[in-house]
């Protein structure tokens, strides 16, 4: 965490520096993309690593969609130690809340100590593939799925069947090779997308993640059902 | 006749909310109060109340307007707050150290010790050698002249001068040598009186050493009480397995695997070995279900069994 969490205040006032989503900015000189974390006393950008968060991979990849915004309700299965979710609760701010689910101890301890620190994150240690062991997470507006197992889809959509509202936006880290290592990663892509409409879900992007990630993308879709 | 009205009532860690088949709100109460009041102040209201995946969803959808229009939190963020500190206790409460992966830790440290202890020893001696040249060192000798150098007792065990410097470098070499074996004897000790604790049936009827063996390969007792027998009995031979399994004809299938090490195959002779390591397998099987899932001591009865049929084997019946 402290390594991200270096205030880099004078970066404010620069001119290249362009408000691209809520608290989410871009760096035209250096082409780098920050968050804004506000605390009662400070305020510092935190510079968001496109090798280790998707999500940002996807935004230097030119995603349109970007539903997260102040004041969204989260529920983002698989935080593994928060590195992504901690930028999630700087672009939501303190009105927000992000449901933070995952099942592996060693990376919950870390992710525990960031729930501590921050005011908008859930804790809840429990197996994605069980939401019932979780019922009492409230209605969500964006479900963000990033595990990498064979079944992903399958969890992802009983997960937003469940919790993400209508019009709610589903968003997914598709990993390829956890899916199968045989097959090409269009055409796993292609199949998890026709596996999503199937369900009711309209895809409205789907980003490769390529120089930053091998073999990973990002689709984003809504709900379209009740 | 009269109609009962149904009431949809789901527990949510800020409160109880009970609504209508058009999810309106009947009743709500906040997490202070026991659900049991609430569920008969429904039944005084004349309500038959029904909890299930509809009660949860529709609830889900409104318990945050609910909650705090209702003034049981004062705002989102008190919403938050609360919930945030129900998931960190929800977590925590879930995340228990298992004793298991003590023991499969500390087995795995054991085996690492155990590694690097011999070539160790070898190369002090070779180090010793040089101070003493006639004498053969045994590892008895070894013993005794670890213990003589704890005590910096050097010129009475070597009889050469030694510089002060070799000396200094002797000494600590010497500790580190004679600390890792006590170590080692120490754990050894330790992870063979646990896997007694956790795993008492399989441990008595295979041996403390490969119960843990097991245990470890595994991964956790839940892994291990879910294989069945044939698993537990090539356990550990996958290469030999996959060789068979790609040239059927040439390749012959292993007999056993990690429980090779029990002295009931060890020691039998060649041509009942596969048959011992099926028999053993699947009392190992056996005893290993019987200590996650129902905890009972079985152990005299399936040592007994067992006994019977590896000598029923063994004299061609």
């Amino acid at each position: 965490m402290n390594k991200e969490e270096i205030t880099i205040k004078s970066r404010n006032e620069k001119e290249s520096l362009i408000e691209l989503f809520d608290n989410v900015f871009f760096d035209n000189e250096e082409k780098k993309i920050y968050t804004k974390y506000t605390t009662k006393s400070s305020e510092e950008l935190r510079e968001w690593d496109p090798y280790r968060s998707k999500i940002a991979a996807a935004i230097l990849n030119g995603l349109k969609n970007f539903p997260f915004k102040r004041g969204c309700k989260i529920l983002y299965l698989g935080v593994s130690t928060g590195t992504t979710c901690s930028h999630i609760s700087d672009i939501i701010s303190s009105d927000g809340i992000i449901y933070g689910v995952d099942f592996a101890e060693r990376v919950f301890y870390l992710f525990l100590d960031l729930a501590k620190k921050r005011n908008n994150i859930v804790p809840i240690f429990a197996d994605a593939r069980l939401p019932n062991n979780y019922f009492w997470v409230e209605e969500v507006d964006i479900v963000y799925c990033d595990i990498a197992q064979p079944d992903e889809i399958d969890i992802a959509i009983r997960n937003a069947e469940i919790f993400l509202k209508k019009d709610g936006h589903l968003i997914i880290a598709i990993k390829s090779r956890s899916i199968d290592v045989t097959k090409e990663p269009e055409i796993i892509y292609k199949n998890e997308i026709n596996k999503l409409e199937e369900n009711g879900y309209k895809i409205l992007e789907l980003i490769n993640l390529e120089p930053y990630e091998d073999s990973h993308a990002l689709v984003v879709c809504i709900k379209n059902k009740e | 006749m009269k109609i009962v009205k149904k009431a949809y009532l789901a527990s949510f860690p800020i409160g109880h909310i009970a609504l209508d088949e058009s999810g309106s709100l009947i009743l709500f109460k906040d997490f202070r109060i026991d659900k049991n009041e609430v569920l008969e102040e429904l039944k005084k209201m004349g309500y038959e109340i029904i909890e299930n995946d509809f009660s949860k969803s529709i609830g889900r959808k409104k318990i945050r307007r609910i909650a705090i229009m209702s003034g049981a939190v004062k705002d989102d963020k008190e919403f938050n707050k609360i919930l945030i500190e129900f998931g960190i206790k929800f977590s925590e409460s879930r995340m228990k150290i298992e004793r298991e992966k003590v023991i499969i830790r500390a087995y795995d440290i054991l085996k690492t010790i155990e590694k690097f202890y011999q070539p160790l020893k070898e190369r002090f001696k070779e180090l010793c050698w040089l101070y003493s040249p006639t004498t053969k060192l045994s590892d008895e000798k070894l013993e005794n002249i670890l213990n003589k150098i704890k005590n910096s007792k050097f010129e009475e065990e070597f009889g050469i001068k030694i510089l002060d410097k070799d000396k200094k470098i002797l000494k600590e070499l010497g500790d580190f040598v004679y600390l890792s074996k006590n170590i080692k004897n120490e754990i050894e000790e330790y992870t063979k009186e646990e896997i007694k604790q956790i795993a008492p049936n399989l441990s008595y009827i295979a041996g403390e050493d490969i119960a843990l063996m097991l245990l470890s390969y595994a991964g956790s007792l839940k892994n291990l009480a879910k294989m069945s027998a044939s698993t537990i009995q090539l356990l550990g031979s996958e290469k030999a397995l996959f060789r068979h399994l790609k040239n059927r004809e040439r390749v012959k299938p292993p007999k056993h695997g990690l429980i090779y090490n029990s002295p009931y195959i060890k020691n039998s002779p060649k041509e009942y070995r596969g048959k011992i390591a099926r028999i053993l397998a699947s009392k190992i099987a056996l005893a290993v279900k019987i200590d996650f899932y129902s905890q009972r001591d079985e152990r005299e009865r399936l040592k007994k069994e067992l006994e019977e049929e590896i000598s029923k084997v063994m004299k061609n019946e």
